[in-house]
């Protein structure tokens, strides 16, 4: 299970702005959590849901620590996100690369529950186990998505 | 207004398309099946999301140092925590603090196995759509790809070589499925156009017989479908299968079919065995 869901945990929180070694760190607590967590004899039902959301809390939590820092990882964060051109001209709009700068920065400048949702969505996980992880509804979570996705296809397509 | 109320929602697309709630899905899938308008929709939202994953992927997965060290260091910070709490495990008293670290770990490692099996189970007991797992796209739309066989005796299909009954797929045809499944012309390397029912067990040649399958699918790729096919095709031709059932079965649902008909033999044999058989 460790070596299934390592990365996409890792990727979530790198995701969010939080330095890889701090990210790692993160993955392990969410690991020594479960451990504790099953010998506890709690619930198993959605897993994926909790583990997402042990490492959602603990990402946030460790990103506004570092954010008292000036941390270079933020800065490219923000300054990707004033990259958000929803018209590209048309030789960048041909370029692959220039096209996931886009849809990066759109994703970095959605709220960050509509980022959440997305980025557990696209490591695989069902509305069901976010809308656990996150504590919200599932309408909610559809809601989100559809928002956003709506976002990226119109700066996709310019 | 009342041509827009008809229509199926974003949201509802979504949560159709992960299996939420069989009412919902059983609509939205009839209205699909009526409406290009939504399934273009649906195609395009799945797309992005789609690229976007790939996309944070390769802009990440450069930087994520390997898994080994930091599975071992989960390891001894786990034998640590059982260590640390004599008595956490219930068992733990009885064995009187004997070892408790080893017996720690030793547990841990059974637990870590049971969650990984249970999680599987999960994955496979709600029939999670594949999207996005390094899987996802082996299994076609049986809503544009129910398969389609042609009027093949048992002796035709048991007497020519696989050469003479594959025809290749014209680009027109290729371009046809492509459009079908939404998928941008910049992806199409990324799949082969693929006949569901192998020409070889009698499918034929039309665009219901045709999908995309994905290249880059770890477990259920090309290689795995030809090996089905070569073990239908074994047994059709001894009549130990009736070529309809073949057909039927791989048509429906390949991966299943494999599991049925390909005996379990390790993966390595398996593959062994392929290498052997693969036809040039
Ligand atoms: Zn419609």
């Amino acid at each position: 299970m460790f070596d299934q869901y390592r990365d996409p945990l890792l990727r979530y929180s790198v995701s969010f702005g939080v330095p890889v070694p701090d990210g790692e760190e993160i993955v392990q607590e969410v690991f020594l959590s479960l451990f504790r967590h099953l010998q506890l004899g709690r619930s198993r039902q959605n897993l994926r849901g909790w583990i997402f959301r042990v490492a959602h809390n603990l990402t946030l939590k460790q990103r506004y620590a570092n954010k008292r820092l000036p941390a270079a990882t933020q800065e490219d964060a923000d300054i990707a996100a004033q990259r958000t051109d929803p018209r590209p001209n048309p030789e960048d709009a041909c370029s692959d690369a220039q096209r996931q700068q886009r849809l990066l920065a759109v994703v970095r400048a959605l709220p960050d529950v509509d980022q959440s949702c997305l980025r557990m969505r696209a490591e695989g996980l069902h509305y069901r186990e976010i809308a656990g992880a996150l504590g919200i509804s599932l309408g909610s979570v559809s809601m989100s998505i559809a928002r956003s996705l709506g976002k990226l296809i119109r700066a996709d397509q310019g | 207004m009342q041509d827009h109320e008809q229509h199926v929602s974003d949201e509802e697309l979504l949560l159709a398309a992960d299996g939420e709630t069989k009412v919902l899905a059983q609509r939205v899938q009839a209205h699909l099946e009526a409406c290009a308008r939504c399934r273009t929709r649906a195609a395009e939202m799945e797309s992005i999301l789609i690229d976007l994953a790939q996309t944070e992927r390769s802009s990440l997965d450069a930087e994520l140092p390997p898994v080994a060290g930091a599975r071992a260091m989960l390891r001894v910070r786990m034998a640590e925590l059982s260590i640390d709490r004599p008595g956490f495990f219930s068992w733990g008293r009885i064995s009187g603090g004997l070892l408790p670290g080893v017996l720690g770990a030793a547990t841990l490692a059974a637990v870590i196995v049971l969650v990984g099996v249970m999680v599987v189970r999960h994955f496979t007991a709600t029939g999670a759509s594949l999207l996005l797992s390094p899987d996802y796209g082996v299994l076609p739309n049986h809503m544009f790809t129910p398969g389609a066989a042609r009027q093949a005796s048992l002796a035709e299909v048991c007497t020519l070589s696989h050469e003479e009954v594959v025809t290749k797929v014209s680009p027109i045809e290729r371009q046809k499925v492509f459009a079908e499944y939404g998928i941008p012309s910049a992806q199409s390397d990324r799949y082969e156009v693929d006949y569901l029912i192998t020409p070889g067990l009698g499918g034929d040649d039309d665009i219901r017989n045709l999908w995309p399958e994905p290249y880059n699918a770890e477990m259920w790729n090309a290689h795995r479908k030809d090996v089905l096919e070569e073990r239908l095709h074994e047994m059709v031709c001894s009549h130990h299968l009736d070529l309809s059932v073949a057909q039927e079965a791989i048509a429906t649902n390949w991966i299943a079919a494999y599991e049925k008909y390909v005996p379990a033999t390790p993966p390595q044999d398996r593959d062994a065995k392929l290498t052997f058989q693969r036809r040039s």
